[in-house]
């Protein structure tokens, strides 16, 4: 048909954005409750973790003496770079935006792995805002894990996608490149890839050719080539995995007592036993499958959390995922997009047809600029450095450590070290830190239990490495308080809610420094 | 064509599975190699001889007097092996005599060394003294009479006196050679254990010279390392109230001399670490001529935190200054103190150990086998040298 004069003149007006972005009332919801989350996780302190070691640039050996002579594997390079810069660009404040940001991404990264499987916002959202919370209530805390989850809510999310394109490996290769410079955590990346593969070549049996719902064991064994390959790409090739994960989670780790088996009793133990039940009730009333490779993964690291339970972090991402297919199945379709999106063709749209993407643009733009990281785009006032930091770190004592440099060897709990090394920039000789752990002699982490555990053996220990300070926590490390104070070769010159801080009693004799306490 | 393209896609994951797992265990292999970087042995561990010879700071008849007191009586069964082995370094394997309560010192070398002469002694209560360990042959440590007591003790012990790696070491399990306690030894060292002393002493004497090794922790071991974590305790620390650290650094020094173990930095110091040892020895030198346990004084963290010996303060004097004049024989010219200073404490630990009864002596033995060694270094040579095979009073 050929077009009138008349008509070619008068231009038509088209929309710039195309009807996938006519967002309907679920996708509201689900802003709302994104902003919410958003809010919460900006306002999360950082917490005492290797954060501290990797923001400072001072050399591992000269901070942390008892590792001179280890090998220094840096399975952090990448958060080490990125954090350095960023404290000395924006001081703590801008590292724990950095850190909120982090966490926030992750979150989307789940809602997406989420979304994914049935196109539902609403339910994936909630979802992602029970994990959220979890994470919120059980740590809240940011630590360099934050990393770690980020690359693993990346890698779930990938594995999501549908279509068996070269993006899958190129982006799972990429992942896991990533994942190796910035975190330890990178093996359980690989154990998903793997997993992923045994699950598909298990599901395949049981199914016809015809079903093509899961990725096909080729396909899962290019993605598990594609991730080798990107873990390779660290300066220690294979020996990054024998430092980063066996030496350090399963040698150094349990030496000292930082595996901390599941106890059903406990807080965890009711969220992991109820996680459990939930799936396993899911399981019976649905006609839903399981991703076989999230459900392989799944099982490996639910043995694993009851093991430790630092492995929780991993694990609920994974089940928020996991269980989607099912809880489909269940809740009933009240939020389905197809349902309720306008059935109209681009030239048909109008103004009004958009108004709930407005809505819920304006909504994430409200979270953004109520939230602390809004500071460094829109100005405001900076919070107080107390909000910034969890009060679970050494405050008062890396103070008075400060004001009172002392001299010789210092004996503290391994998770303050990074703390202690941040704040007192590296000119002191601390014992060892959560991020020098790979490179201490796994001795040292013997005699360093040998220290806590009761009896006098603290006293060879403390002798061995010439201690002259020990800075020890007031809740967790009571019986040596206990026998500090009973010994008459130890003073004590500091004491907050935190920590207590002893000096050899020939050391307070020379110098004799007042008594003070947190207050002052 | 279908099944073409299978079997093509199977023969490009092949190789690439393949490529990958020989990439991973090129890396792990290389890996290991590096971890593996185990120091050569020599056979013929060097003799580091005393430097000095005067009269002043014991005569020969008073020599001989203080040898025929500590000739070692130690016939009598199940002896304390703690004793033959220090015996055995006092008097060295050449050593015999005419006195039938004496052991000569190839029977205390055999006794050491070989499980079946072990056994003609210490009855089957007694677990042997050599074992088959992971790493090699190890010796049993502070396990009752019949093991030595202090690790390493024995392996630097045979270092000491010249004994070479291929003699032959006879355990339960078969015959292996002193190679293998020192093997044992190797591997099983970390720069952090709770004695070290003695490991130091003997890898400086049996290891060919080496910038360093992995120990089985990953830690890079090398002597300036080792000597830095003798130097890292306070003074009195360690057995013998410190003064067997002191003796290795010297050891180190002495054998450095001939055979590089040591930087420049890290020689310069354990000089100056040992002159302010001698320094502090000169200040708390008793009038008498003895020290106490607490002989360093103050440090910078304090004053020393010293328990009494359950044997008592003159067991105690003896041994601190028996062992000061040791390490003092054996150490070159610019850690000597005043010779003063050594004839002092030379002519009370003379006179001392001609007071003690048969029954002191028997309970001080150990650290008197140091004291007598060290009397016979300061006239230039080793106890051994001194006595005639018919040696007696």
């Amino acid at each position: 048909m050929t077009p009138t004069p008349n008509e070619e003149s008068t231009p038509v007006l088209q929309p710039l954005l195309s009807e996938k972005w006519v967002w309907s009332m679920t996708d509201l919801l689900s802003a709302i409750l994104f902003g919410l989350l958003f809010v919460a996780i900006s306002y999360v302190p950082l917490a005492v973790s290797p954060i501290w070691s990797l923001a400072t640039d001072v050399t591992q050996a000269s901070a942390f003496p008892l590792t001179a002579g280890m090998p220094e594997t840096q399975p952090s390079l990448l958060t080490e770079a990125v954090f350095v810069k960023v404290r000395s660009w924006g001081g703590i404040r801008a590292l724990s935006d950095l850190c909120s940001l982090v966490l926030i991404v992750s979150c989307g990264a789940i809602f997406l792995a989420a979304k994914s499987d049935h196109q539902r916002p609403m339910l994936a959202m909630m979802s992602t805002l029970v994990f959220g919370s979890l994470v919120w209530v059980m740590a809240s805390i940011l630590q360099p894990a934050v990393i770690g989850v980020l690359c693993w809510s990346l890698l779930i999310w990938v594995n999501t996608w549908k279509k068996s394109t070269w993006s899958q490996p190129i982006a799972v290769a990429v992942i896991m490149m990533v994942w190796v410079n910035s975190h330890p955590s990178f093996s359980i990346g690989l154990l998903l890839l793997l997993s992923q593969l045994i699950g598909t070549v298990i599901a395949g049996i049981n199914k016809s050719k015809q079903d093509h719902s899961y990725h096909s064991w080729w396909h899962s064994v290019i993605l598990l080539e594609a991730g080798f390959l990107g873990f390779l790409i660290n300066p220690d090739l294979m020996n990054r995995f024998w430092d980063g994960t066996m030496l350090s989670v399963i040698v150094q780790r349990p030496l000292i007592l930082l595996w901390q088996p599941l106890v059903m009793s406990s807080s965890l133990g009711i969220i992991m036993g109820s996680s459990w039940l939930f799936v396993f009730g899911l399981s019976r009333i649905s006609n839903a499958k399981f991703h076989p490779g999230f459900l392989t993964t799944w099982l490996i690291l639910s043995v694993g959390v009851c093991v430790t339970q630092d492995l929780l972090i991993w694990y609920l991402p994974l089940t928020i995922v996991l269980i989607q297919p099912l809880l489909a199945d269940v809740i009933p379709k009240w939020d389905s997009q197809a349902g309720s999106k306008p059935l109209k063709t681009a030239e048909e749209l109008t103004a009004s047809d958009f108004r709930y993407t407005w809505i819920s643009l304006l909504i994430i733009w409200l979270a953004f600029v109520f939230s602390p990281v809004s500071r460094h785009v829109i100005g405001g006032k900076p919070r107080p450095i107390e909000q910034v930091i969890s009060q679970s770190l050494p405050l008062g004592v890396a103070k008075h450590l400060r004001k009172s440099p002392p001299p010789g060897q210092i004996f503290h709990s391994v998770e303050w070290g990074d703390w202690l090394n941040y704040s007192m920039t590296g000119k002191h000789r601390l014992f060892v830190s959560q991020h020098s752990l790979p490179s201490t002699p796994p001795l040292v982490m013997i005699d360093y239990r040998e220290a806590l555990a009761r009896g006098d053996a603290w006293e060879t220990v403390f002798d061995r490495y010439r201690f002259s300070t020990a800075v020890l926590s007031v809740e967790n490390q009571a019986d040596l308080v206990k026998a500090l104070r009973e010994s008459e070769n130890w003073t004590e010159t500091f004491e907050d809610e935190q920590g207590i801080v002893f000096h050899l009693s020939s050391l307070v004799k020379k110098s004799e420094p007042t008594q003070e306490s947190s207050d002052e | 064509m279908n099944n073409q393209r299978q079997t093509t896609k199977l023969l490009i994951h092949s190789i690439l599975i393949l490529a990958l797992a020989v990439w991973a265990f090129v890396g792990l292999k290389a890996e290991l190699a590096k971890r593996n970087d185990w120091p050569e042995f020599r056979n013929e561990p060097p003799i580091v001889r005393p430097l000095y010879d005067d009269a002043n700071v014991i005569s020969d008849a008073d020599l001989d007097k203080v040898l025929w007191k500590l000739r070692p009586q130690l016939r009598s069964p199940q002896e304390k092996i703690n004793h033959i082995d220090h015996a055995l370094r006092m008097w060295s394997p050449s050593a015999s005599f005419s006195d039938p309560n004496c052991i000569s010192g190839l029977e205390m070398l055999e006794l050491m060394l070989d499980n079946r002469k072990f056994r003609t002694s210490y009855t089957d209560q007694f677990k042997p003294l050599m074992y088959a360990g992971e790493y090699g042959v190890k010796v049993r440590v502070q396990e009752g009479a019949g093991s030595s007591s202090h690790v390493d003790h024995t392996i630097a012990g045979l270092s000491e006196i010249g004994v070479p790696l291929d003699y032959p070491v006879v355990t339960e399990t078969g015959e292996t050679t002193v190679a293998a306690i020192l093997e044992a030894s190797l591997k099983n060292f970390r720069i952090n254990q709770f004695e070290y002393e003695w490991s130091i002493l003997a890898f400086a004497h049996y290891l060919q010279p080496t910038g360093g090794w992995h120990s089985r922790e990953g830690e890079w071991i090398t002597f300036d390392r080792m000597a830095e974590r003798i130097m890292r305790q306070r003074l009195v620390e360690g057995v013998c109230r410190g003064n067997h650290r002191l003796h290795s650094l010297t050891m180190l020094l002495r054998i450095d001399e001939n055979q590089p173990l040591l930087s420049t930095e890290m020689r310069s110091q354990i000089i100056a670490h040992l002159q302010n040892v001698t320094e502090r020895l000169i200040q708390t030198q008793q009038e008498d001529g003895h020290w106490d346990p607490e002989w360093p004084g103050d440090e910078w963290d304090g004053p020393q935190n010293v328990e009494g010996l359950p044997l008592g303060i003159k067991a105690d004097r003896i041994l601190v200054t028996g062992h000061t004049l040791e390490w003092w024989a054996l150490a070159p010219e610019e850690l000597q103190p005043p010779r003063e200073v050594v004839v002092t404490a030379a002519q009370w630990l003379t006179q001392t150990i001609d007071e003690l009864s048969p029954g002191e002596v028997k309970s001080y033995y150990t650290f008197l086998t140091h004291a007598g060694r060290a009397l016979a270094m300061w006239r230039g040579q080793f106890p051994h040298e001194v006595i005639t095979p018919e040696f007696e009073l």
